[in-house]
């Protein structure tokens, strides 16, 4: 059953090729380099992203940036044996290996993957990163750090920087110690949007006494946020924050809130999400902070409404927050900053 | 082949308005005819200009010669003519560029061309002469499907590619076809070099 594409036209190959996913196209693309440069012209696909997996193995998928669910988006997977699940066999040509051993694997959750074996793995990564940037020019979006039963913190998260310079979302999950916590925080690179899912193996008795470092960037998450303390949270300049179990008192919430009714310098953020695992009294956080002319007690209010010191509408929210990833259910305060 | 002999696709009465019901006469390269509603012609953007531009009546149809389709034979265009008949009258797909476009194959299609694969070449050929931009979509689903699973040599294998260096020698024999002359310089050039001369002229 063989059906020559090369002789159709070179529109209707380009047919043939969208609606095929981006798996099959990248090995097409393995055959010869003509078959390559029939995709590199078939034209930019702005919509998808490569995300990068680093962990035992690498994992480089294709995705959009929403998320969007295909069926057709590619994963490929460097490692550096081959496991007992590979089926079908094969070599193929990435970057300047010419020979790589390969096979497909079939994931639990059915996919069939694409596995390549590499000596090193980092270097498997950028090969395979460069090939497919080259091939169907969808940049590194986003890289998550998988750092379990990892001592070495330091060289992965400098090859990390070092290798995407322009990456927008950097996510970090493992555990550490909090002296390896403190250096990782300060210099995880992103662009944009920094995930900080480290959990350190301790935390010192007196978060006041660390030194404050100044983050900012669009968007950050913290999930272990037990250190950060008062001065912590005014020093993070980012549009959206979200700390989790935070462990600031009822009191130091109210003192920050009321920092920001009184300041008359506008905040970075327009979202912040400080949450954690206990109960709050709203009449604490919210005490001070109702404007002049609001007749309404706070006692027992869920929500409050303040202008800020430059004039913007502050709305505070206690609420149960309910999470996926890891799934966790949080108390906590939302707050919005709007013009 | 008689217009009365001629293999009359399957029509839907009660789908086609009866103001519109005119049947067109084609002609396939193996002078095979075929009547085709005017609805069904619809799906095709080449056919739909070419019988607006000509302006037929209905008398026209029945007494004028059937419309030749010069480079299909008549297999192909009964496929097609089927396929269009069973989807005229739907919105024809408008391409909004993402990739990978998602085409899913209807039963009916799926079995139109469950055909052996020289036959399902010449519709995609078909479908893309006659700019049926539906058709083209789930025939081009259909051989991108057959990529599924396949390692590359077996890719090779199915789309029959050829490698690098079979690349290079048909573009070596094609520029040699062009120019028989260049062979021969080659040639002489070898032998020249063989025989220790740094010069060639």
């Amino acid at each position: 059953m063989t059906l020559p594409i090369q002789k159709l036209p070179i529109l209707v190959i380009h047919l043939i090729l969208q609606t095929m996913g981006f798996q099959d196209m990248f090995l097409l693309t393995r055959i010869s380099t003509k078959m390559k440069r029939i995709v590199q012209r078939m034209g930019r696909i702005p919509k998808h992203c490569l995300y990068v997996t680093i962990g035992r193995t690498i994992m480089i998928q294709i995705q959009t940036m929403t998320y969007d669910r295909y069926p057709d988006l590619m994963n490929v997977v460097a490692r550096k044996n081959d496991p007992p699940g590979w089926f079908s066999p094969f070599n193929m040509k990435i970057g300047s290996v010419a020979c790589l051993p390969s096979a497909f694997c079939k994931y639990s959750d059915g996919q069939n993957v694409v596995e390549t074996c590499w000596n090193d793995i980092k270097v498997g990564c950028d090969e395979l990163c460069n090939e497919i940037i080259e091939l169907f020019n969808t940049p590194v979006r986003s890289v998550t750090l998988k750092l379990y039963r990892r001592t070495n913190y330091q060289n992965e998260i400098n090859w990390t920087n070092s290798t995407f310079p322009n990456l927008v979302i950097f996510e970090l999950i493992g555990h550490c110690n909090f002296q390896d916590y403190m250096w990782m925080i300060k210099n995880a690179k992103a662009t944009e949007e920094l995930h900080f899912g480290m959990e350190p193996s301790g935390y010192p008795v007196n978060k006041n006494s660390l030194v404050v470092i100044p983050l900012e960037l669009k968007h950050i998450e913290i999930e272990h946020g037990k250190w950060v303390s008062l001065r912590q949270l005014e020093a993070i300049k980012s549009n959206y924050i979200m700390v989790k179990e935070a462990d600031l008192t009822d009191s130091e919430i109210n003192e920050f809130l009321m920092n920001l009714k009184n300041s008359k310098e506008k905040p970075k953020f327009k979202e912040l999400y400080i949450l954690f695992d206990r109960q709050s009294d709203t009449t604490v956080v919210f005490e001070g902070l109702q404007d002049e002319d609001v007749l309404e007690p706070n006692i027992g209010l869920q929500e409050l409404v303040f202008k800020t010191g430059n004039g913007q509408k502050c709305a505070v929210t206690y609420n149960l927050f309910e999470f996926e990833r890891p799934a966790i259910d949080l108390l906590g305060y939302e707050v919005l900053i709007e013009d | 082949m008689s217009v009365e002999n001629a293999p009359v696709v399957d029509v839907d009465e009660a789908a086609i308005p009866v103001e519109k019901k005119m049947y067109y006469r084609f002609e396939s390269n193996d002078k095979k005819e075929f009547r085709v509603s005017e609805l069904a012609i619809q799906q095709s953007e080449t056919l739909n200009r070419l019988v607006e531009a000509m302006g037929y009546t209905s008398e026209d149809v029945e007494n004028k010669p059937a419309i030749a389709i010069e480079n299909i034979d008549g297999k192909t265009l009964k496929l097609v003519f089927q396929w269009c008949e069973h989807h005229k009258g739907e919105a024809i797909p408008v391409d909004d560029g993402s990739v990978p476009k998602i085409v899913e194959i209807p039963e009916f299609d799926a079995k139109l061309m469950d055909i052996d694969n020289g036959l399902l070449f010449k519709l995609i050929w078909a479908a893309d002469y006659l700019n049926i931009v539906q058709l083209l979509n789930v025939s081009c689903k259909k051989v991108a499907n057959m990529a599924q699973g396949k390692t590359p040599a077996q890719l090779r294998r199915v789309y029959l590619l050829p490698s690098d260096e079979e690349d290079e020698a048909a573009k070596r024999a094609a520029q040699e076809a062009q120019d028989p002359r260049a062979r021969e310089v080659e040639e002489e050039f070898e032998e020249r070099k063989r025989q220790g001369g740094n010069s060639f002229f």
